[in-house]
C-alpha cells in the first residue's frame, strides 16, 4: 500500500524512464496511466467511475477546439512550400546576396532559416530543406564545418519560435493565452534571435580567419540588376504573404485558425503563380498535414488520460504545492521551471514537453501570477535551446541525415554549442525585458491587464535596456577576443593554424 | 492478396520511390536511403529479400487474413484524412470572408453551422489519420537507444508496448467514449449554439477513432508477431503491395523518419 501522491510521482517518474526505450510516446502515456488505474483501483485510491470525465475532456481539448484547428493549415502552408520548391528558391537567391560578404552564405541560411521557420512551423522540414540545399554549397566555399551546421541547426530551429509555429499553438492548449496573443509575443524574440545568430556568424568570420570566406569575385555571375530582380521574385512574395496572414492576426481581423487557413490558400496560389504546382505537391502536403496532425492528436489523447490519472492520484496538486513553495517566489518559480524544461529537453521533444509539464507548471505559474504569455515564450526559447543539444538534440539528426558525408557527426554537435550560448544569452536578455514580448501584444490590442504587465520587473525599462545591451557587447566583444587569439593570425599566426580546422575536419 | 511468395526487386523499390518525382530526391532525403535494413523482413536479416518463408498455420493464416483487411481500411481511412484537409480550409476561408464581408454591411452572413463545421471536419482528420499513422509506423519515439536495436528487440519491445499501452488505451477510448455517446444519441444532442450542427454524429466519430484505433492495434500486434516470425514486413509503409510503390509515410515533415535515419547514422 502506497501513499496515493507518491504513486502519482513513481508514475510520473516511471514514464519519464518508459519514454527512453523507444516506444511511441503517445501509447507509453497511455500505458503508464493503465498501469498505475490499477494499482491504484487495486489500492482502493481510484475507481473507474473517477475516469467518467475522460470523454468529455478528449471531446473539448481535441475536438472541438478552435485553437488545434490551426495546425493543418499552418501545417498545409508549410508544406506547399517546401514542396513545392519555394523554400529552395528563397534560400538560393539570398545565398546569391550575401555570398560576396565574408561570412555571407551563413548568414543568408540564418535570414532564411527565420523566414523558412516562420513559413514552415515546422523543425525538421526547415532544418532539413536548409541542410539539403545550403551545407552543401557552404562546403564547397570551405566554410568551417561547425559554423556553418551550427548556424542551419540554430536558425532552423527557429521555426518552434517563429510565429506561426506549432509549438506555440501547442503551448497555448495548456496555457490560458489565446494564439493570437503567443504570436504576437513571439514575434519579437524570434526576431532578435535570429539577429543575434547572424551577429554571432558575422564575428566568427571575422575573428577567425578562413572560416568563412566571401564567394570569389570570379563566381559572381549576376549583375545587381539581376540579383535585384530575383529578390523581388523569389523573397518579397513569401514573405509578403507571411506577413499578411501574422498582421491579420495581430490587428484582430481574423482568428488564427481562419489566417492559418488563409495562409494555405496564399501558398497554392503563389505555388500557382511559379507554376511549381502539381498534383503531386498537393497531395503530398495533404498527406503530409494529415499526419502531423494525427500525430499530435494522438499525444493530446492519450496525455489527457495520463494527466486525468495523475490527477485523481492527487499527484498535479502535489507538484502545484511544490512548484509554488519555491524558494524565491517568483523568480525561483522561473529559475526552476527553466532548469526543469532544459533537463527534460536533452532528451524529449517539445510535444512531450509540453504535454507533460506545461500542465504541472501552469496552476503555479498563475498562483505566483506570473505574466503567462511572457512566460511561455520564455519556455519556447527554452525548448529551442533543448533541440539543438548534443547528444540527443531532435536538430542536430535532422542534420545528420543529410549532412554530406564530409561533415562529420561531432563537427555538427560541436557547431551546436556555440549557438546554444547565444541562445542563453538571448534568454537571459528575455528574462530581462519582458518588454519585448509584451510590446507586440499590448500594440495589437490582442492583451489584457494580466498579459500586459510588466510590474513583477524591478527597475526602469531604460536601465535593463542598457544593462542588457552593454552586456551583450561585452560578452560579445570578450568572445571575439577569445577566438582571435586562438586562431588569429597575429598571435599563433602562420597560414598552416589557420587551415587546421578545415584539414582537421577533413 | 498475399505478396510474399512474390519476392520484391529492392533496388527497384528505392528508385521506384525515389523517381516519382524528381524534386522529392532533393527534398526528402530520407528517400535515397530507401528502405531500411532493419525495416526488411529479417527472415534474411540482410539485403536480401526474404528467401524463406515459414508457412502459417491456420491460426495464423485467419490472422493475418484480418490483418490484411484491417491495413487495407486504414489505407482507405488515411486517403480521407487527407482529402479531408482541402474543404477543412476552404469552409475556413469562406467562413472568413463572410464574416468580415457581414460585418462591414452589418449583417450576419456566417452561420453557426458553418463555423462548427471547420472543427467537424477537423475532428474528422485525425479521426481517420490515428489508425493511418499507426498502421505506417509514423510515431513520436525517442530512439536514440531504440534506433541502435535490431529489428527484433525493437519488435519484442512494440510487442510489450502494444500489449500494455495501445490496445488498452483503444480499449479505455472505447469503454469511456460509449455511454457518453449513448446518452447523445438518446437525446439527440444538438448544437448549444442556435443553428449550429448535431452533436451526436461528430462524438460518434470521437468513438469511431478508438475502434478505428482498436482495429489498427490488434493488426499491429498480429503484424509483430508475423515480422517476428520472420514472414512479415516491420512497417506497412514497406510494404510495396500497401503503399502501391509511394511511401507518403517516410516523409521529411515526418519527425519519426528524420529522427530514426539520424540515429542510425550517428
Amino acid at each position: 500500500m502506497i501513499n496515493s501522491e507518491i504513486l502519482a510521482l513513481i508514475m510520473l517518474g516511471l514514464f519519464m524512464l518508459l519514454i527512453m526505450v523507444g516506444y511511441p510516446v503517445a501509447f507509453t502515456f497511455a500505458g503508464t496511466a493503465t498501469v498505475f488505474f490499477l494499482i491504484g483501483w487495486a489500492q482502493g485510491d481510484m475507481e473507474p467511475a473517477q475516469l467518467n470525465g475522460l470523454f468529455n475532456r478528449w471531446f473539448a481539448d481535441s475536438a472541438a477546439n478552435f485553437t488545434f484547428l490551426a495546425i493543418p493549415f499552418f501545417v498545409f502552408m508549410g508544406a506547399v512550400f517546401e514542396k513545392s520548391g519555394l523554400a529552395e528558391r528563397l534560400l538560393t537567391t539570398i545565398g546569391l546576396i550575401l555570398g560576396p560578404v565574408r561570412g555571407g552564405m551563413a548568414v543568408a541560411v540564418v535570414f532564411v532559416g527565420t523566414l523558412l521557420a516562420a513559413a514552415t512551423g515546422v523543425v525538421a522540414a526547415t532544418v532539413i530543406v536548409m541542410g539539403v540545399l545550403s551545407l552543401p554549397v557552404m562546403v564547397k566555399y570551405k566554410y568551417d564545418h561547425e559554423l556553418a551546421a551550427g548556424a542551419i541547426v540554430a536558425s532552423g530551429t527557429l521555426a518552434q519560435l517563429m510565429p506561426p509555429s506549432l509549438v506555440l499553438i501547442v503551448l497555448a492548449q495548456f496555457i490560458p493565452v489565446s494564439v493570437g496573443q503567443l504570436f504576437a509575443g513571439a514575434l519579437i524574440p524570434g526576431i532578435m534571435l535570429s539577429a543575434m545568430f547572424a551577429m554571432y556568424v558575422l564575428m566568427v568570420a571575422y575573428s577567425k580567419p578562413g572560416s568563412a570566406p566571401a564567394i570569389p569575385r570570379a563566381e559572381r555571375t549576376l549583375s545587381a540588376s539581376d540579383l535585384a530582380k530575383q529578390f523581388v521574385l523569389a523573397v518579397v512574395p513569401p514573405l509578403g504573404l507571411i506577413l499578411a496572414v501574422l498582421g491579420s492576426i495581430f490587428r484582430g481581423y481574423a482568428t488564427a485558425s481562419e489566417a492559418g487557413a488563409v495562409g494555405a490558400v496564399g501558398a497554392i496560389v503563389l505555388a500557382i503563380v511559379y507554376g511549381r504546382l502539381t498534383p503531386n505537391v498537393l497531395w503530398s502536403a495533404a498527406r503530409a498535414t494529415s499526419n502531423i496532425t494525427s500525430l499530435v492528436l494522438q499525444i493530446l489523447l492519450a496525455s489527457t488520460f495520463f494527466a486525468l490519472v495523475f490527477d485523481r492520484l492527487g499527484g498535479q496538486d502535489r507538484i502545484t504545492t511544490w512548484l509554488e513553495s519555491v524558494p524565491g517566489g517568483l523568480w525561483g518559480f522561473i529559475i526552476a521551471s527553466h532548469i526543469i524544461v532544459f533537463l527534460l529537453g536533452i532528451n524529449l521533444e517539445f510535444l512531450e514537453i509540453s504535454f507533460i509539464v506545461m500542465p504541472l507548471f501552469i496552476p503555479a505559474a498563475i498562483a505566483l501570477d506570473v505574466n503567462l504569455v511572457w512566460f511561455a515564450v520564455l519556455m519556447a526559447v527554452n525548448l529551442n535551446l533543448a533541440f539543438i543539444s548534443p547528444p540527443v538534440g531532435f536538430s542536430l539528426f535532422y542534420l545528420q541525415s543529410v549532412a554530406p558525408p564530409e561533415v562529420s557527426t561531432a563537427s555538427i554537435h560541436k557547431g551546436a554549442i556555440p549557438f546554444m550560448g547565444v541562445q542563453c544569452i538571448a534568454l537571459a536578455v528575455l528574462t530581462m525585458l519582458p518588454e519585448s514580448v509584451v510590446f507586440l501584444v499590448k500594440a495589437s490590442g490582442l492583451g489584457n491587464d494580466s498579459t500586459n504587465s510588466t510590474d513583477f520587473m524591478p527597475g526602469s525599462f531604460g536601465v535593463r535596456l542598457v544593462i542588457c545591451i552593454v552586456g551583450v557587447a561585452l560578452i560579445g566583444l570578450f568572445w571575439s577576443y577569445r577566438i582571435r587569439r586562438k586562431y588569429g593570425r597575429g598571435v599563433g599566426g602562420s597560414d598552416s593554424d589557420v587551415d587546421a580546422p578545415e584539414v582537421a575536419l577533413a | 492478396m498475399d505478396h510474399d511468395d512474390d519476392p520484391a526487386d529492392w533496388d527497384e523499390i528505392d528508385e521506384g520511390i525515389a523517381g516519382d518525382d524528381p524534386r522529392r530526391t532533393a527534398f526528402d532525403p530520407s528517400e535515397p536511403t530507401g528502405l531500411r535494413d532493419r525495416d526488411r523482413p529479417h527472415a534474411g536479416d540482410g539485403d536480401e529479400p526474404p528467401s524463406e518463408l515459414r508457412p502459417r498455420g491456420p491460426i495464423m493464416t485467419v490472422l493475418h487474413g484480418y490483418r490484411i483487411a484491417a491495413d487495407k481500411l486504414a489505407g482507405v481511412l488515411g486517403v480521407l484524412s487527407a482529402v479531408l484537409i482541402f474543404p477543412t480550409v476552404v469552409i475556413s476561408v469562406v467562413n472568413l470572408i463572410l464574416r468580415r464581408v457581414g460585418a462591414a454591411q452589418g449583417r450576419n452572413l456566417t452561420t453557426n453551422a458553418l463555423i462548427e463545421a471547420q472543427w467537424y471536419l477537423y475532428t474528422l482528420i485525425f479521426v481517420f489519420g490515428l489508425a493511418y499513422i499507426l498502421r505506417d509506423g509514423i510515431n513520436v519515439r525517442v530512439d536514440f537507444w531504440f534506433g541502435n536495436r535490431s529489428s527484433k528487440t525493437q519488435s519484442w519491445i512494440d510487442l510489450v508496448g502494444h500489449l500494455i499501452g495501445l490496445i488498452p488505451f483503444a480499449y479505455i477510448g472505447i469503454k469511456y467514449s460509449w455511454p457518453a455517446v449513448k446518452l447523445s444519441w438518446d437525446a439527440r444532442e444538438g448544437s448549444p449554439d442556435a443553428g449550429g450542427l448535431a452533436r451526436y454524429p461528430i462524438k460518434t466519430a470521437l468513438l469511431g477513432a478508438f475502434v478505428f484505433l482498436m482495429i489498427q492495434g490488434i493488426a499491429e500486434l498480429i503484424r509483430t508477431i508475423e515480422f517476428l516470425r520472420g514472414h512479415e514486413y516491420r512497417h506497412a509503409s514497406d510494404d510495396p503491395a500497401l503503399s502501391g510503390g509511394q511511401r507518403y509515410a517516410v516523409d521529411d515533415f515526418d519527425v519519426k523518419s528524420a529522427t530514426t535515419s539520424g540515429a542510425e547514422r550517428s
